[in-house]
């Protein structure tokens, strides 16, 4: 086991693929026949389906960036409280970044992890729920490290390599994220919703200052004011209007 | 009014569509009502006052004879409502391109992944927890549901 590894249990248990369609479909598959320790991973080297939001692809150059997945039990989380699990993990993994770089590192809302304006990770969080009890929650992450090159398609895509003008260690990469991943999910395992959320809103990307957004009827200028309970983005247009907006009912223009 | 009469009343008010009939007679009251298609009838409040009985004959006044249950959705009361256990937009597929996750008459257990809820990015497979038989599914694929919303209609037996 690698010593730079800090946890307590995630990334303890992990299974290495050279190639998968997704690691999160792998990992719940796993799921399915077995229990699997809290924490237990699933890395590849190169998925050939991996998925983004919804359908999108993710693209990934093989052995250069770090795909994963994590399996986590939060049973105390309400299922009318999940968002928080999309703050505790983009935290987790902007805190991970940050330590790996050194560089300033926010989260596009609600969950893309930036540098700058560029995208530099995603991720996909899958939940089992049998009410009122959430069974399992699964974090898949797509983090681009040693990656050259992106298609002209995603001009808002970088690599940390890109980022900071070297390669660098993807099992420190694997480590530093199991271990900052793990101290958010523990603050949040202890009850410190309000912290969390604290942080959240100070890591948000583009928060508190004009920027352009696009709802399906028109391009207009605001700024982020706040984050909901339930994920919702409160966006005050100059004339001081604030309006909430749910996933999909809103657009950055970067 | 006699059985009969119950009877065409009932009738009546599930034909004519309206939700609520009351009838208040001398010496009883009496109200139905129905729920939109399913056109369940509840049995009718039945208040007597004293009679003056007039002939001496020893037969139960009509209108305290329990009206039967006619309801044609007796079966339905048997049946559970799966609901939804948060916010956010109704899946039958785990991804556009592959098969629902169940359909009506099917066989389901606890465990038994009936659609999947996304929420703000979030993907949350929602589990049975009951076993039994789908009966409707309730809401159509890629729409809103609110919290509490029904999904399913089982049954249980």
């Amino acid at each position: 086991m690698d010593n730079r590894l800090q946890t307590l249990f995630t990334g303890r248990q992990a299974t290495f693929l050279e190639t998968v369609n997704s690691t999160n479909s792998y990992l719940l598959h796993m799921l399915s026949k077995n229990h699997l320790p809290e924490g237990s991973v699933i890395v590849a080297h190169h998925q050939s389906e991996g998925r983004g939001q919804a359908s999108e692809k993710w693209v990934s150059e093989t052995g250069k960036n770090l795909l994963l997945s994590i399996v986590f039990y939060p049973s105390f989380l309400s299922t009318q409280n999940l968002f928080i699990l999309s703050k505790t993990f983009a935290l987790g993994i902007a805190d991970g970044i940050r330590q790996i770089t050194g560089i300033e590192i926010k989260i596009k809302w609600p969950n893309d992890i930036y540098a700058g304006d560029k995208k530099i990770c995603g991720m996909l969080i899958e939940n089992s729920i049998r009410n009122p009890n959430v069974n399992h929650t699964v974090l898949g992450i797509g983090l681009n490290v040693n990656q050259d090159f992106y298609p002209i398609e995603i001009p808002n895509a970088a690599s940390l390599k890109i980022l900071v003008g070297h390669e660098l260690d993807l099992d420190e990469c694997f480590c530093c994220l199991c271990n900052a991943i793990e101290k958010r999910y523990l603050q949040l395992k202890a009850g410190h919703f309000d912290q969390i959320h604290e942080d959240y809103v100070a890591a948000l990307y583009r928060y508190g200052a004009f920027h352009r957004y696009e709802n399906p009827s028109e391009q207009f200028r605001a700024k982020i004011t706040a984050v909901g309970d339930d994920g919702k983005l409160f966006l005050k247009r100059e004339n001081g209007l604030i309006e909430k907006y749910d996933f999909k009912e809103v657009k950055f223009i970067i | 009014m006699n059985i009969k009469d119950i009877e065409n009343l009932i009738k009546f008010v599930q034909k004519s569509g309206v939700s609520e009939v009351s009838l208040e007679q001398k010496d009883f009251k009496i109200t139905i009502k129905t729920h939109g298609r399913n056109e369940m009838v509840h049995a009718p409040v039945m208040v007597h006052a004293p009679q003056a009985v007039h002939a001496p004959m020893p037969v139960q006044p009509v209108a305290t004879t329990p009206v039967p249950a006619t309801s044609p959705s007796a079966d339905e009361s048997k049946l559970v409502t799966i609901k939804s256990p948060m916010i956010g937009t109704f899946y039958r597929t785990p991804s556009p391109d592959k098969p629902v996750f169940v359909n009506v008459g099917d066989e389901i257990k606890p465990g038994k992944v009936l659609c999947i809820i996304e929420a703000m990015k979030l993907f949350n497979e929602i589990e049975s927890e009951i076993s039994g038989k789908i009966v409707k599914v309730l809401v159509d694929n890629s729409t809103p549901v609110e919290y509490d919303q029904p999904l399913f209609l089982v049954d249980p037996s």
